[in-house]
């Protein structure tokens, strides 16, 4: 009777900790009630249109020759000319044999030389058939000598042709190269300049090494002897001297010899070759920074049409936040003070026009937690392909009447909650 | 007047918005009443509050207390909304009373107690489409409301004899309102979500007195009320508005006659007008009436411990209207109590089922089931 009267305690208990604990978890969501009982609930979100762009300019993008992700190969008449070198400094003239064996021995041949690169033909312009012209470089040129390097691409100095057919060109592609074009660097350094040729305009671009992990390869048997591993360097530049970034940017980089026509300076003017980009600083009321909850912040731009090269092609331009400081005055340095945001892209063609719109709330919200007394507010509207495509985009800049010049249309709730039911 | 003084002043002309959207028909304004029962009193649908020293109602009631004794109560309620073909499920979890009191020289006792007056705890999520720079978009605005205003009182009860008490209280009302509110778009390239919250604070006094009268051990009469002065709801260090605590009178009549059992039923009104100019214009208080009945009685022994039953039914109207419509409740208890630890601990169960409803057109009730355990100890 009396383990009967403690099992009825003990399941009487847990019934009522069962109850208790499953009442405890709150679940307040009722909004079958809505909107009859809560009809007060956002309030209005107001848009007004801010002539907020105070400061506009095309810069350059002044991207280090050699930092690209990719290079640029194109041939397009007299319209754009685009090249790619890539050296190997370190050409060895000895060799060992594997085993314990330390003797070294020299170079004699050379045999299976290959150079392996990488290709990307997204956005190029690839015909049928093109050659791949390589071209001995070297030179005690400065490779920010443009001039002098070019000159260097003449039929003398020509160490391979090599032709694809445009189904060929699949992520990577090797190009033989005779023995003999290595054997005379033995010791020293070999610069291959890459030339694009066809019947016709052809453009496409080869990866980097800041683009790729090692996308480029020379790679060469120095015996028939099959137990002593090949040869494989990957792009090293020994100059500068004393300056490793700047030669390590040198490892390969675009050899730019003809570029696109630019915009006039009176227009903004973004991408191109060499590469432009704008700067735009705004100023915003204050209310929109510090009382209100920006919803939806769009740049309204009115694009003019640039009829140049590849007119009807897509450009991709995104925008990003500034991050100089007002100490910095130069406009070009302070265009490359920047920091990318996770935000709108803007797609047009090169010969559009009208009203085009870049959404930048996320941009708002930046700039809401920027102290403007430090850093001014401030965009820099880049392409994606900044630096290895021809395409730019033209707009009205401050200057222009005012429904074509840059603007700036927030949407925002003025909805401050007291609390007060 | 320029370009950029218009938009200044539109931007202070903004008028700020009330948070007037509890979704239910009860946590409208200030929100939902718990009524400041015992589970006991609760199960006799608040017929015997007056009488009850726990439920912080009428200070007389504490006089008798003649060894200390503390009650907490814990109250689930399960609510469910209907509106149209559209229903809600919630459970809101309380902690509505805790009292206190000590014997106070001889006849007399004072006592502490801290109950919940307005409980505005809800939430609601509505998705709804807003144009946005000429743009069409799912907005999501999710509200949430956290938070009550609470009722302290100290009291002081005296009891010249067994036939009469009388007592004193001083209420301080204190707590805090939080509101969360977002506003979600789905495409967070070209939109960026709004999120805000509101903290709410609370500052009343009031006063309060009573008498019990017994004139034969068969029956016994009560009557209390309550005089209130400003409260008012402060933000950041400033306040917001303020209005004054609610006035209170409420009597009742308990018959003993039946061995065993007691018959008690009560009337009330609570002046909730004097709330209105504490919220805004969409949180119109109204005076309530309330009314309830209830028996308590002897039950059967269960496992060796002796207990008592209660049933009770009580109809009150709600302070806040609902869509410009009085809010009517009318509940149905039942409970049971029992001693424990030789008798030095009280345990009460109730459940209660209350219907709420307004009149008019407006397409809405609720039900809701409110479980309350009661634990009372005598040290």
């Amino acid at each position: 009777m009396k383990s009967n009267s403690g099992r009825v305690r003990l399941t009487g208990l847990a019934i009522l900790t069962a109850i208790i604990a499953a009442a405890c978890t709150e679940k307040l969501d009722n909004s079958a009630g809505c909107p009859i009982l809560c009809p007060d609930q956002g309030g209005q979100i107001e848009t007004v249109t801010l002539d907020a762009v105070t400061f506009d300019s095309t810069v350059s993008a002044l991207t280090g020759q050699g930092t690209e992700l990719e290079l640029l190969l194109a041939t397009r008449g007299d319209t754009l000319d685009s090249r790619a070198i890539i050296r190997f400094d370190t050409i060895p003239d000895r060799y060992r044999r594997p085993g314990a064996d330390t003797t070294s021995i020299e170079v004699t041949t050379v045999d299976s030389a290959f150079l392996r690169l990488r290709v990307d033909t997204v956005g190029g312009k690839v015909p049928a058939t093109l050659s791949l012209d390589l071209y001995d470089v070297n030179s005690d040129a400065a490779d920010t000598a443009v001039s002098a390097i070019a000159s260097l691409f003449t039929p003398e100095r020509l160490i391979t042709s090599a032709l694809f057919a445009k189904s060929e060109l699949k992520d990577t592609i090797n190009i033989a190269i005779p023995g003999q074009a290595i054997l005379a660097r033995k010791g020293g350094r070999m610069r291959i300049g890459i030339r694009a040729r066809a019947p016709e305009s052809v453009q496409l671009r080869l990866l980097s090494q800041e683009g790729a992990g090692s996308p480029s390869i020379l790679s060469y048997r120095v015996s028939p002897d099959t137990t002593i591993a090949k040869v494989v360097l990957a792009p090293s530049s020994r100059t500068p001297v004393n300056q490793p970034i700047l030669a390590n940017s040198f490892a390969d980089y675009t050899l730019l010899v003809k570029g696109t026509a630019t915009g006039p300076a009176s227009q903004l003017n973004i991408g191109g070759l060499p590469a432009r980009r704008v700067y735009m600083r705004f100023n915003l009321p204050a209310f929109i920074t510090d009382s209100v909850d920006v919803v939806r912040a769009t740049l309204l731009l009115t694009q003019q049409p640039n009829i140049g090269l590849d007119p009807g092609d897509t450009i991709l331009i995104i925008p990003n936040v500034g991050l100089a400081a007002n100490s910095v005055t130069d406009v070009a340095k302070a265009a490359q003070i920047a920091a990318t945001v996770n935000t709108d892209t803007l797609k047009v063609t090169p010969s559009g026009s009208g009203l085009k719109t870049l959404e930048l709330a996320n941009v708002i919200a930046l700039w809401r937690a920027q102290k403007i007394t430090d850093t001014p507010r401030a965009l820099i509207l880049v392409t994606t392909l900044e630096g290895t495509s021809p395409l730019e985009a033209r707009f009205y800049p401050i200057e222009a009447a005012p429904e074509l010049r840059p603007r700036l249309r927030i949407s925002y709730s003025a909805r401050k909650s007291t609390g007060l039911p | 007047m320029n370009r950029a003084f218009q938009i200044v002043l539109v931007a202070a002309l903004a008028p700020f918005s009330a948070a007037a959207a509890q979704g239910t028909l009860s946590t409208q304004g200030f929100g939902y009443p718990p009524g400041q029962l015992s589970t006991r009193a609760r199960a006799t649908g608040g017929a015997i509050s007056e009488f009850d020293a726990d439920s912080p109602v009428n200070p007389a009631a504490i006089a008798l207390s003649g060894e200390p004794r503390m009650f907490l109560a814990y109250e689930p309620e399960f609510r469910r909304i209907t509106s149209g073909s559209n229903t809600s499920n919630t459970t809101t979890a309380r902690f509505p009373v805790f009292s206190a009191s000590v014997p106070f020289f001889s006849h007399s006792s004072i006592g502490i107690s801290a109950s919940t007056f307005l409980d505005r705890s809800a939430a609601t999520s509505i998705t709804r489409e807003q144009e946005v720079a000429g743009t069409i978009s799912t907005v999501t605005e999710t509200t949430r409301f956290l938070g009550a205003l609470n009722d302290l009182r100290l009291a002081f009860g005296w009891a010249p004899s067994q036939k009469f008490q009388v007592g004193l209280g001083v209420h301080a009302y204190t707590g805090q309102n939080r509101v969360f509110f977002s506003q979600s778009f789905p495409d967070s390239l070209k939109f960026a979500s709004i999120s805000q919250t509101t903290t709410l604070g609370f500052r009343g006094y009031a006063g309060s007195a009573g008498i019990l009268v017994r004139p034969s051990r068969n029956i016994g009469f009560a009557i209390s009320g309550r005089k209130g002065q400003k409260i008012e709801t402060r933000g950041d260090s400033s306040a917001v508005s303020e209005a004054n605590v609610p006035d209170r009178v409420g009597v009742a009549i308990a018959y003993e006659g039946i061995p065993g059992s007691s018959i008690s039923v009560h009337a009330a009104k609570e002046m909730w007008s004097s709330l209105n100019g504490l919220g805004s214009s969409n949180a119109t208080a109204v005076d309530a009436w309330e009314g309830g009945f209830g028996v308590e009685s002897l039950g059967p022994r269960v496992i060796g411990r002796q207990t008592v039953l209660r049933l009770g039914s009580r109809y009150r109207t709600l302070p806040f209207l609902a869509a410009g419509e009085e809010v009517k409740e009318l509940s149905f208890a039942g409970g049971i109590g029992a001693q424990f630890f030789r008798n030095r601990a009280n345990f009460d169960v109730t459940l209660e089922r209350a219907g709420r409803k307004v009149n008019g057109n407006v397409d809405a009730k609720e039900r809701a089931y409110i479980l309350s355990f009661g634990l009372r100890v005598r040290p």
